[in-house]
């Protein structure tokens, strides 16, 4: 309708121009409003076909954006009024947001390499793209943080485990270590009490050694002592020969007075001189014999003498036996309390060596419980545990209440059997994990 | 406008907020500037679409700079860099550059995509002499070999300094 009567308006010049052809009333002035008014309408006709090209283009531009192609712009738009502008300011849009989704996918492309370096560049945007660019700069850096935090933590946790590898390795050795020493100290134990019987069968022996020698001592003093009765008894015999020898001396004068007398008597004193004779032979014979007696005794004096040397100087020595025999008891008697003493301490000593064993067995028992549970928790399917896990059930029973309570925290957590969160698990392995 | 007398030799600053895009076809080839860049430049529409982007190029930019940039952008990387431009008028503005490729639905390149930011001034006062010996070394060998002894020089300094290209560009533009 509108075209139609578009026609006709633009057909009025030209048929206007037609009659008054036909009319003959033509005149220069009609043929130029008539020129005016056609090159008018071309000028408006292509404006307007340029118009509606712009738009078209346009909405291609738009219709792509919407499809996720941001990359289009519309060109060639100068001097076409609003269509231009209009085309402009689709185009500056498109340049804002497709820099912005550049950035983005540009920074993430790395990001997901795990490169940082590259931030989104967020001067020249204005309003909320720089904002929104901004903080997801700030979310990279939140992103960078928490990797390395990750790392860290799976670098400690990698040093960790390399720790409590070695750990379990050294508890183990240690506690075979302590369990040598228990059998050494056992050894010593049995070599303190040797000794200690050893001293005990020695004292004795010396004691009968030293009554032994007692006796004989005695014996040897008694030997003395009759020796000097002897000898007091050869003196006296000594007394008395020297008196024979006088009272001979005497009678000796006195025959030779007698026969002095008989010879001064003559006859009469004949028989008596005979007699006085026989008194001075008679004397003579005693001092003799006293003499022989005398020398005898000298000789008998002399063995007694040398007895009585060799009986002083074997008490001296069985003295000196006894006094060291004595050292030796009081030696033996130390050596027998020091054996008892060693024999106590050493039961002191196997008494903390098994302590010992039996701590280092716990903790040992203790870090194969937490290596499970790390197992599981890093791991987070269960297979293959089962193995771990039946050791650890059978070797609970060699413990205390709390080993076991402990063991059977981490089996249940393992095996899933009770749903326990980890802050739950956390807080029973801290109420029940106490120090052995 | 091409045919003016080059007579005007000043700098043209850019704003904080400006941000020069063009795009350009895998050849180089423009096929969009925005009004930013028209306006910095001193080139219209019609003087820039389908004609190569070397339409700028300042002499001061040495070769090197500009194979490096292509070598990457055909390996589908981006490219950072401070460029020197020649405006229309026989001026000249410096611009932090960063051109990658465009990609159609089909994941294949299909053109390349510009922004320039203002450059960070300082960072010029470092890299404009580094161009210089560049250059110097271009202008020593021949034409096939020049890019290869002024980009190994380049890369002769950043391993003294241990750092990548890329990390080089971006510390000084945010210094
Ligand atoms: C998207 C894009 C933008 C570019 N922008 C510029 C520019 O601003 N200035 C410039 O000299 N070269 C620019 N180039 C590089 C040119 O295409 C060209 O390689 C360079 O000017 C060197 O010219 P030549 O190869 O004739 O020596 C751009 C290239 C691409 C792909």
């Amino acid at each position: 309708m509108a075209r139609t009567l578009f026609i006709l308006v633009s057909l009025l010049p030209c048929s206007l121009l037609v009659i008054s052809f036909v009319r003959e009333s033509f005149s220069l002035e009609l043929l130029l409003v008539a020129s005016v008014f056609y090159l008018s309408l071309f000028w408006y006709l292509h404006r307007h076909a340029r118009h509606k090209q712009t738009l078209a283009s346009l909405t291609e531009v738009l219709n792509r954006a919407a499809s996720g192609e941001l990359h289009h712009r519309a060109t060639h738009t100068k001097e076409y009024g609003v269509a231009g502008e209009m085309a402009w300011a689709v185009n500056e849009l498109l340049d804002f947001v497709e820099t912005y989704f550049k950035e983005v996918k540009l920074c993430f492309i790395r990001v997901n390499k795990q490169d940082f370096s590259r931030e989104a560049k967020a001067t020249g945007l204005p309003g909320d793209f720089s904002e929104s660019l901004e903080s997801i700069n700030q979310a990279i850096l939140a992103i960078k943080e928490n990797l390395s935090f990750t790392e860290q933590n799976s670098l400690t946790s990698q040093i960790h485990d390399i720790n409590l590898q070695s750990l379990r390795a050294d508890l183990f050795h240690s506690e075979s270590d302590v369990r040598s020493i228990q059998a050494d100290i056992a050894d010593v134990d049995q070599i303190a009490k040797e000794n200690s019987e050893v001293a005990k069968e020695s004292s004795a022996s010396i004691k009968q050694m030293s009554a032994n020698l007692h006796q004989s001592t005695e014996q040897i003093t008694l030997l003395q002592r009759k020796t000097e009765a002897l000898s007091e008894a050869s003196e006296a015999v000594f007394k008395a020969l020297n008196l024979i020898g006088d009272i001979a001396d005497q009678t000796n004068l006195l025959a030779l007075n007698a026969s002095v007398e008989a010879a001064r008597a003559g006859e009469a004193g004949r028989g008596f001189a005979v007699v006085a004779d026989e008194v001075k032979k008679l004397s003579n014979r005693t001092k003799d014999t006293a003499a022989e007696v005398h020398s005898v005794l000298g000789s008998l004096n002399q063995q007694v003498d040398s007895i009585r040397e060799a009986t002083s100087s074997s008490s001296a020595l069985s003295f000196e036996v006894t006094e060291q025999l004595d050292d030796f008891l009081q030696l033996f008697n130390s050596l027998e309390l020091s054996s008892a003493q060693t024999s106590d301490k050493v039961a002191l000593v196997v008494d903390h060596a098994d302590s010992a064993v039996e701590r280092i067995a716990q903790v040992i028992f203790k870090q194969n419980v937490y290596a499970l549970l790390e197992e599981k928790i890093t791991r987070s399917e269960c297979s293959g545990l089962e193995v771990q896990m039946e050791e650890i059930r059978a070797k609970a029973e060699e413990f205390s209440g709390a080993c076991q309570s402990l063991a059977d925290l981490a089996i249940q957590y393992v095996a899933a059997e009770a749903s326990i969160s980890g802050d739950a698990l956390v807080d029973k392995l801290r109420r029940l994990d106490q120090p052995v | 406008m091409l045919a003016q007398p080059l007579s005007n030799c000043s700098e043209v600053l850019l704003n904080g907020d400006d941000l020069i895009i063009s795009k350009t076809d895998l050849k180089g080839r423009i096929t969009y500037a925005n009004r930013t860049f028209m306006r910095v430049a001193g080139f219209g529409e019609e003087d820039l679409l389908h004609k190569p982007h070397n339409l700028i190029r300042h002499p001061d930019m040495p070769k090197g700079v500009f194979k490096f940039l292509w070598e990457e952008l055909r390996q589908g990387h981006e490219f950072f860099g401070f460029v020197k431009n020649y405006t229309a008028d026989g001026g000249f503005y410096w611009v932090f550059a960063n051109i990658t490729p465009d990609f159609d639905a089909q994941g294949n390149v299909q053109g390349y995509f510009s922004v320039r930011r203002r450059p960070n001034p300082d960072a010029i006062k470092v890299i404009e002499p580094i161009y210089q010996k560049m250059n110097e070394i271009e202008q020593r060998h021949s034409p096939v070999e020049a890019c290869k002894h002024s980009l190994a020089f380049l890369n002769q300094l950043l391993e003294g300094k241990q750092i990548s290209y890329e990390r080089f560009v971006m510390q000084l533009q945010s210094r």
